[in-house]
């Protein structure tokens, strides 16, 4: 009898001991952790999701960083209505310290770095449970994952940062922002602006290496992904980062930093994806009859973001029947100055950038109707195009390319100009650009910048790498005061130095 | 020589023995004459002599008389006893009577020899008891009892004739020997003396040798102060509970009470983060204490809605030495609770019904009345449009309606209108089954409503449990069901506070047919509030509770026992909130005018919720007593799963009042989604507890138990806790033993770390969820929904303890102690640097310092037998303190003061600054109102004046902790009558007057204001005015004129001293005489009266949306 409820207890403490470690670690059923997260390659490959639909918030390239604020930060449209509550006024005049400006300086920055935060526990996780996942899942996730860390961050510093910086030695001691790796509670120390860029070009070389074997680059047949890519996962491959579009954000990386080294660097990449990425099926070039379809020529993009509802998104932003009291948020050119960019008088007549991308609206401005750009407005709600906001298109390759012909220390004005004439072409530009100085063919670069990329966010941040001292809508000397968005007062109370 | 000595003693102590022995009858052998002429006779000869003479007769065996030699007696008329003291002197016997018997016994050896005496000790239900300690007093030595309750012990000499049992949760027992060699000993528990033990829910100690401080409330003094429910009363007892008011709650019968003990040591959880408001009770409060019933962990909510009657015993563990047992779950202090044990002799049935009166205590308001009203309006400018006349005469013809109505005598009272006297009622029938040996229970079942003083609000409970027990051999089988269906109304009527705004020349009926009216002014749209209460309005919630807990026995061997407990508990809740289309929620234009939204009118909410507990523990203890010490050693094994799971699911849109169920909803409240929570808590942890004590003098107490919780992150799982207790019993001294004043005198002193981890979810780890309503091309994404902070610790508070228990026999009992504890890693919300991706985490933060006094008296100023005068009072203070903060809340402090910075706000921020006391009142200096202009002065921090209110410029101005608070009170009882009346008072906290602050200054002129408005606001210049003009900003960019916000100032920062008549209780025990002829055992019949009156020095409106009530009660207890 003793012995019999001895061994009882004994069996009651050795169930009650036994495997409690186990027995401990468990999610209540509303919650997934971590470890159970990144348990699977769907795990993975949701939390690489996430980060795309992250990037898809309104404060990010959903709206402010793509179509609508930076837009305005760069005078692209008629100055919006003042003195009314809630929309982008204070911003798109620079007033900085203004509540609702200070909505998106904050909301920028804390949403960039949220997506940062995602892809730094996923990148964590992707080593730790390296054998969970094969070769292929590994090596493209986790090239995207560094990709979108470095995209966030060189946007972040191109808001956050100073531009021109080539030009501006005293830049070199001061320090960016943060770049982060690391998802934790504790402050990521700031480094100098060249730490810093190396850090994102450390990144995207990686992200190139092990896109290597992305199937873009048809280094390997079809049929090695057929498995691997049961579910689809694989295709699309321009709604996410994929070889060539990581190739030509390192190309306006280095752009960005502006050294001589930096652009024959720059060179060296646009020209790998000018050579293959339309070769290798990546890409095609839109027409004049395609475009009407395809309002937002998604067949040249490199990459774009997947947003739902975008129409509906922008509808109050953009549309035809525009009440300059009330509509607030109504963004749209006026019709002189579209006239003006597209030099339709002149050379522009046949662009069809101009004459399928923008439409008269209701609003009148100068005695004529204005117009409002058609990129997300105007794509018909069957279209399959609808719903995407490009982040990389391949003019951009063609453009970096030619400036860092003429910018060269023998600058080869002959190759720019081929360039830029082969994507006027494209746009229905007949008349060609010939003899050119090297000054001019920049003139001429940052033209077809305007006219390619409305409505792309773009724009501010080509002023701002070229240190340009007037901007539409701006009557001052556009400086750092405009170019350089103040910090988030949390992190200026935490310390941190701009 | 000295042999001859002890010899006489001893033979002196033998007769005064036998004197005493015969006691009564010792008359009737002196009476007794006898003459006899024996010669050398046998003895058994003497006998038949005696027999013929006397009515005695002998009883003897023949195995004591057989070898004595022959007697000779020659008496003449001597009495009896002289002779028998003759004949027996020279033999070896002696003799006893009983009656009109006289027994022959056997001598005691008059050697210095051994002797071995053995025996059985058994419990009142001939249950042995195993590892009873048997002493011989004035020796060291002593044995223990074996499994089956033996023993077997050594008497030196003749000199020891009394041996001693002792065993915890028995009384004492001595007992003195005579010639018999087996004795069969019955020890009776000692669980009636209540101070006698200290429950701890794991194991019971012997309050004499406990270290820890604890103070023990029977279920006699729970009854003495009310008959509510357990925390009720226990708000007049023990004033090292605090019970936070909830002035916006007030007596609202479904409202859960607050309370912490000993201060307050964790930061405001956050519950907005999670976005979800739940009804029901499901995750725990910081700062709340931990409730233990019948050994397994409870909730607030189960404590509130049990019987009673149920109750045996509360103990309230404080320090580190008492609390340490639950480790990481105590530092809030620990709430035992304990049902009535079996008695199990006797079979009882007892009926006890009460009837509960409670009627609102409206003292508090001080509301204008519809003139004063009238005239307020009209100087603060709302019948004044000078720029424009078609307003203005708009204006003027409702002024003049209105004024024609309160000339008419319009003045409608409505803060009477959603109220009423609740009377509530209780039945509660307890049948105790038990005269069996091995099988016994109680059965009792219950049913209690509780009517609110708003209309139609109330809470019952229907619960019934079991108690059984049953002993096999010797293992001891017990469990406790209980069941509880509770199913509580909010009041169709709404909230009080809608009340108290309404304008008193509104009307709530018609003056001619007294029919409620929809709108209070048809004019203006203004709908009458009363009007809801009709239309079917419904917010009910209902919950079932199932509580199973099981025990098991036994002893493993003659030092060892084991307790085995299991317990499952499951409880299934659900709420209702159904606004039927034509509530004054959709009277609004906008519902009205718009077809689409005319559609959504009416809405509900459907709340459903799952919880259950099941937990296990195993705890094997040693006793042993050797000589002078004693050691007690436990140790334990606890595992622990704990879930629920709520969802919230909202529907719009219903065509009728009538059609109150969710399912005739038009569709799922736009824009909304079925909500929900959840939470898995798994915990493990082991316990080792030790006590040793030398000769009952010094004692020492250790406790380690270490515990892991699912809850925290693999780097910072196993929390341990441990205390250290040391103790003197002074009285047990030689130098005070002998003096009879001090039953008790003990010097305590504990030290100890106890964690704390009422926290929701768990912070430490990433979680991560989907982006539900989005994909991305046809792909789901997940993301990192927390910032993880793997670093996470327990929150740990380590306490000091120094206490004094003394106890004047039958004149006064003292309890004092003094505490300082130090809370550290103090879990709260801390800003991050948005750069880490989020902009708060969940982290360890600062340490808090608490520390004060707790005394507590009663004295007993008269008694006579049953009948007593006792008065008692008790005191506490408890001062908090910030001792360190790290840097992160200093960023947090920033974006508090940032809020102050708000125009709009109406209230003091919290701020927590080092040196401060957490519940700091943090305001703006004010000097008070510029009679020239009406503005506020405000003092800078260097001394300059301003009108501009800088949040920098915020100080601490006053502390809502009281420095002292307690009670003091009265209980008496003479031939069955008794009264009891308890006082509770505080002192020395201030309280920021918010209700007066929004209901003069940021007032909304279109609602009901404080009559003070009227006479105290600025209005011309050179007036000495109390409170400010007020004034419009708006917001940049923003073209709303916006009322400023009077915002936190000293001006209205008030002393807070409160005294209240908590209770008042009358009772009569029927005595004997009269219930033995109705064959009833006992009964009794009590008049209660609780929160009588509120003596205060800040007059603040009192119960915001639901009012203060008084309440009465009057309650009958038969036992049959």
């Amino acid at each position: 009898m003793k012995t019999f409820k001895i061994s009882i207890s004994v069996i009651v403490f050795a169930i009650l001991i036994s495997s409690c470690k186990d027995w401990l670690d468990v999610t209540p059923p509303s919650q997934i952790r971590e470890e159970d997260q990144f348990n699977s390659v769907e795990g993975f490959q949701q939390a690489l999701i996430g980060c795309y639909i992250a990037m898809t918030d309104e404060m990010l390239y959903g709206r402010a960083l793509s179509w609508s604020t930076i837009e305005l930060m760069a005078g692209q449209f008629e100055p919006l209505q003042p003195s009314t509550y809630g929309n982008d006024y204070n911003i798109s005049i620079y007033n900085y310290k203004s509540t609702t400006a200070i909505k998106y300086i904050d909301g920028i920055w804390s949403k960039g770095y949220n997506v940062i935060a995602n892809v730094n526990n996923a990148l964590k996780y992707i080593d730790l449970n390296k054998k969970m996942l094969d070769n292929v899942n590994y090596s493209i996730i986790k090239g995207e994952l560094l990709a979108i860390r470095a995209f966030m961050h060189f946007d972040l510093m191109r808001l956050y940062g100073y531009g021109n910086i080539v030009a501006r030695t005293d830049i070199a001691a001061k320090v960016a922002i943060p770049y982060v790796t690391v998802l934790g509670k504790d402050m990521t120390q700031q480094l100098s602006y060249a730490q810093t860029i190396n850090l994102i070009i450390k990144d995207l070389e990686d992200a190139i290496e092990l896109l290597e074997i992305d199937p873009v680059t048809q280094n390997q047949p079809a049929s090695f992904y057929s498995e691997i890519n049961i579910d689809g996962f694989y295709n699309n491959r321009q709604h996410r980062f994929n070889y060539y579009a990581v190739n030509l954000l390192l190309a306006r990386v280095y752009m960005w930093e502006g050294s001589s080294a930096s652009i024959s660097k720059a060179l060296q990449l646009a020209n790998l994806v000018i050579a293959n990425a339309e070769s290798r099926g990546l890409v095609s070039w839109a027409t004049s009859t395609s475009v009407s379809e395809d309002v937002i020529m998604k067949s040249e993009h490199l990459l774009s973001l997947n947003i739902q509802n975008l129409i509906s998104k922008t509808a109050d932003y953009f549309k035809l029947e525009i009440v300059d009291a009330s509509d607030i948020k109504a963004q749209y050119v006026s019709s002189d100055r579209l006239l003006s960019i597209y030099e339709v008088t002149s050379v522009g007549s046949t662009d069809y950038r101009f004459s399928k991308q923008f439409i008269q609206n209701s609003a009148i401005v100068g005695g004529k109707n204005a117009y409002t750009p058609l990129k997300y407005f105007g794509v018909a709600s069957t279209a399959v195009t609808k719903n995407y906001v490009p982040l990389i298109r391949i003019p951009e390759a063609y453009y970096i390319a030619a400036e860092c012909y003429v910018r060269q220390s023998v600058p080869d004005v002959q190759s720019a100009l081929d360039l830029l004439n082969f994507v006027r072409q494209k746009r229905g530009i007949v008349a060609q650009l010939e003899g050119l100085s090297a000054e001019n063919v920049m003139n001429e670069i940052v033209k077809e910048y305007k006219k390619e990329f409305y409505c792309e966010g773009v724009m501010f941040f080509l002023y701002k790498r070229l240190g340009i001292k007037t901007i539409p809508n701006y009557n001052g000397e556009a400086g750092d005061n405009i170019y350089v968005l103040p910090y988030p007062d949390t992190e200026i109370q935490m310390g941190r130095e701009q | 020589m000295n042999n001859f000595i002890k010899h006489g003693h001893l033979r002196l102590l033998l007769v005064v023995c036998c004197l005493s022995l015969s006691g009564g009858l010792s008359g009737a052998i002196q009476q007794e004459r006898i003459t006899l002429d024996l010669r050398d006779v046998p003895i058994t000869q003497f006998f038949k002599e005696i027999e013929k003479q006397t009515p005695f007769r002998f009883f003897y065996k023949n195995s004591q008389v057989e070898n004595l030699s022959n007697i000779t007696i020659v008496v003449q008329d001597k009495t009896l006893s002289s002779v028998l003291e003759q004949v027996f002197e020279q033999s070896n016997l002696n003799y006893e009577i009983t009656g009109n018997q006289i027994v022959i016994i056997q001598k005691e050896s008059n050697q210095n020899k051994e002797r071995v005496i053995t025996g059985v000790v058994v419990d009142k239900n001939s249950m042995p008891l195993a590892g009873v300690a048997v002493v011989i007093p004035g020796t060291t030595k002593g044995v223990t009892t074996d499994e089956n309750g033996k023993f077997s012990i050594v008497i030196p000499t003749e000199k020891y004739n009394r041996i001693g049992f002792r065993m915890i949760g028995m009384k004492d027992l001595e007992i003195t020997l005579d010639n018999r060699k087996f004795y069969e000993v019955i020890m009776e528990e000692s669980s009636l003396q209540l101070s006698d033990v200290i429950v701890t829910g794991i194991v019971d100690r012997k309050a004499e040798n406990f270290t820890g401080s604890a103070s023990t409330i029977s279920s006699k003094d729970l009854v003495r102060v009310g008959n509510r429910n357990v925390l009720e009363s226990l708000k007049n007892i023990d004033p090292s509970i605090y019970f936070i008011d909830n002035f916006s709650q007030g007596s609202n019968p479904n409202a859960l009470p607050q309370m912490q003990i000993r201060g307050t040591s964790s930061f405001p959880s956050d519950q907005s983060s999670t976005g979800i408001t739940l009804k029901g009770n499901y995750g725990n409060i910081p700062n709340m204490p931990l409730f233990i019933l019948d050994g397994f962990e409870s909730t607030v909510e189960r404590i509130m809605d049990m019987d009673m009657n149920r109750v045996e015993r509360v103990t309230i563990l404080k320090d580190a030495s008492a609390k340490a047992l639950y480790g990481s779950k105590a530092a809030n202090g620990v709430i035992v609770i304990e049902t009535k044990k079996l008695l199990g002799d006797q079979q009882r049935v007892t009926y006890t019904g009460s009837m509960d009166i409670s009627m609102p205590d409206l003292t508090s308001y001080n509301l204008a009345n519809a003139e004063e009203k009238l005239e307020i309006e009209r100087i603060e400018g709302v019948y004044s449009y000078p720029d424009n006349l078609e307003e203005q005469l708009k204006a003027n013809k409702l002024y003049n309606e209105r004024k024609k109505l309160i000339k008419e005598g319009l003045d409608t009272y409505w803060l009477s209108k959603p109220l009423r006297v609740g009377v509530g009622t209780k039945h509660n029938i307890n049948i105790e089954l038990g005269d069996s040996k091995s099988l016994k229970g109680i059965a009792d079942f219950t049913y209690n409503k509780i009517n609110g003083v708003m209309k139609d609000s109330y809470r019952r409970n229907i619960s019934g449990s079991v108690n059984l027990s049953y002993r096999y051999k010797n293992i001891l089988f017990r469990n406790i069901m209980t069941a509880v269906s509770n199913f509580s109304q909010e009041s169709p009527w709404g909230t009080f506070g809608d009340y108290v705004k309404m304008n008193p020349y509104w009307r709530s009926n018609d003056p001619e047919t007294g029919l409620l009216l929809r709108w209070a002014e048809p004019s203006t749209f203004t709908p009458n509030p009363m009007y809801d209460a009709t239309i079917g309005t419904l917010n009910t919630s209902s919950y079932l509770d199932f509580t199973d807990n099981f025990y098991v026995e036994t002893r493993l061997s003659k030092y060892i026992k084991a307790i085995l407990r299991m317990g499952v508990s499951a409880k299934r809740s659900g709420a209702d909130e159904f606004l039927p289309a034509n509530h004054s929620k959709f009277s609004t234009s906008s519902y009205i005018n718009n077809e689409e939204l005319k559609m959504k009118r009416g809405s509900y909410r459907l709340d459903n919720g799952k919880s259950s507990d099941v937990s296990g523990d195993l705890n094997v203890s040693y006793t042993r007593n050797l000589d002078k010490h004693f050691v007690f050693v436990n140790i334990g094994t606890f595992a622990s799963e704990s879930s629920y799971s709520a969802y919230v699911n909202v529907a719009e849109g219903f065509p009728n009042n009538q059609a109150a169920d969710i399912t005739f909803a038009r569709q799922y409240a736009e824009g909304s989604k079925p909500l929900g929570l959840s939470s898995l808590n798994r915990e493990i942890s082991f316990l080792g507890t030790a006590n040793y004590s030398y000769d009952n003098k010094y004692l020492l107490d250790a406790t380690y138990r270490i515990s892991a919780s699912s809850l925290y992150g693999k780097d910072n799982r196993w929390a341990p806790g441990w205390s250290i207790g040391l103790g003197w019993n002074i009285h047990r001294e030689s130098f005070l033993k002998d003096s009879n004043i001090f039953e008790q005198l003990k010097l305590r002193a504990s030290v100890g770390v106890t964690g704390n981890q009422n926290f929701n979810t768990s912070y430490a780890v990433g979680t991560y969820n989907y982006f539900t309503d989005y994909n991305y091309d046809g792909f789901t994404g997940a993301f990192l929904s927390n910032l993880p902070n793997s670093g996470l610790k327990w929150e740990q508070k380590k306490d000091y303890n120094l206490g004094i228990d003394v106890s004047v026999k039958g004149i006064l009992q003292l309890k004092a102690d003094y505490y300082d504890s130090y809370t550290k890693n103090l879990v709260a919300d801390v800003s991050v640097s948005p750069s880490t991706g989020f902009s708060i985490v969940k982290d360890n933060l600062g340490l808090v310092r608490n520390r004060g006094y707790e005394i507590n008296a009663n004295v007993n100023i008269w008694q006579r037998g049953q009948n007593f005068v006792n008065v008692y009072g008790s005191v506490a203070s408890n001062k908090n303190t910030i001792k360190e903060l790290s840097e992160s809340m200093k960023a947090y402090n920033a974006l508090q003061e940032k809020a102050a910075a708000d125009r709009a706000n109406n209230k003091p921020v919290l701020k927590y600054v080092d040196g401060m006391p957490m519940q700091a009142i943090w305001v703006v200096q004010s000097l008070g109102i510029d009679p020239m202009n009406g503005y506020e002065v405000y003092v800078k921090r260097d001394g300059s004046r301003t009108y501009i209110y800088d949040p920098l410029d915020l100080v601490v101005g006053g502390n809502q902790e009281p420095k002292v608070r307690g009670h003091f009170g009265l209980s008496a009882e003479y031939k069955g009558l008794g009264f009891s009346t308890t006082f509770r008072y505080l002192a020395g906290g201030q309280l920021y007057n918010q209700t007066l602050v929004d209901r003069v200054e940021n007032i909304d002129i279109n609602y009901n204001v404080d009559r003070r408005v009227l006479l105290g606001r600025w209005q011309t210049p050179g007036q000495n005015a109390l409170f400010k003009r007020l004034g419009t900003f708006q917001y940049e960019g923003d073209p709303l004129a916006r009322q400023e916000k009077t915002r936190a100032t000293s001006r209205f920062v008030q002393d807070r001293n409160e005294l209240t008549w908590g209770s008042a209780t009358i009772y009569y025990e029927f005595p004997k005489k009269i219930l033995d002829r109705l064959s009833i055992q006992r009964m009794r019949f009590s008049v209660y009266m609780n929160d009588i009156l509120v003596i205060s020095s800040i007059k603040t409106e009192r119960g915001l949306n639901y009012p203060f009530a008084r309440t009465a009660s009057c309650s009958l207890s038969i036992t049959f």
